[in-house]
């Protein structure tokens, strides 16, 4: 019994911790996506308001840059090869969206990809 | 005659440690956890990425016209493919499964469309068959 109890407290401290620092909160589009884990070298957060999110920090379209080469250096690999994540809210214009495009364009990152979630209801077609 | 492993004198001296109240503190800690998780949609787990390839001036075999405005109007969202105008995803992806899927295409996204048209602009490409689907952004 005790046993199945610590199991289940080990469970939600990683999960509930998991969420937290990995992935800010953001209300993302409902899609199904193209399959596979959205997983990538770098993930911007966009919210609402249009801030620009690393890790949970505010940056500048400068900052980014200079932290998406940072990280393209430590992992030894192109911009080419440099996968980015951006996870936008669903309501926000795409005016932010387009910023981030040019920016990383100008990086030389030439495929990003757009985070959503898959709908509740499981087929995803809306 | 004695089987025990040890002495008497030693059992004795041995520390003990009483667990019974143990199991208090590990159901308080589960309930604690239980309270404070956010069950949360995890994203890894949803296959929830789109992809999208930026587009620049290339060759010639680029310029192919298949090419899908994403804008915004008093309304909501509007895709538009030549003439034709859609405002949902199911009429933009039945649009465009008998295109040709060799030359890809075009999502051209205007600043006044919600993320979310762009996301379904997206999907719809994915669903239809596209594989190379190039993002444009637009003034």
């Amino acid at each position: 019994m005790v046993d199945v109890v610590l199991q289940l407290i080990i469970f939600f401290m990683y999960t509930s911790a998991f969420t937290q620092f990995v992935r800010a909160p953001i209300d993302l589009p409902e899609e199904r996506g193209e399959g596979g884990e959205a997983t990538a070298d770098l993930v911007l957060d966009i919210d609402e308001t249009g801030r620009w999110l690393v890790d949970g920090a505010a940056v500048t379209p400068a900052r980014f840059g200079e932290i998406a080469q940072a990280e393209a250096a430590s992992l030894g690999i192109g911009p080419d090869a440099f996968s980015v994540l951006i996870r936008a809210d669903r309501n926000l214009s795409a005016n932010h969206l387009n910023a981030a495009a040019e920016s990383l364009d100008q990086l030389g990152v030439r495929r990003w990809r757009l985070g959503a979630v898959r709908p509740a209801g499981g087929s995803g077609a809306p | 005659m004695r089987f025990s492993r040890e002495s008497p004198s030693r059992s004795r001296d041995r520390p003990v440690v009483f667990t019974t109240s143990f199991i208090d503190v590990v159901f308080l800690l589960l309930i604690f956890f239980l309270v404070t998780a956010t069950f949360q949609r995890e994203e890894g787990r949803l296959s929830s990425a789109l992809e999208a390839e930026r587009a620049s001036g290339g060759s010639g075999a680029d310029l192919v016209p298949q090419i899908i405005d994403v804008r915004a109007d008093d309304t909501g969202p509007v895709f538009q493919i030549g003439e034709r105008t859609m405002r949902d995803r199911p009429a933009l992806e039945a649009l465009l499964r008998p295109l040709p899927k060799d030359p890809g295409v075009f999502v051209r996204v205007y600043g006044s469309a919600p993320v979310h048209a762009v996301a379904s602009a997206l999907q719809a490409c994915r669903d239809a068959g596209f594989v190379r689907i190039s993002y444009v952004p637009a003034e």
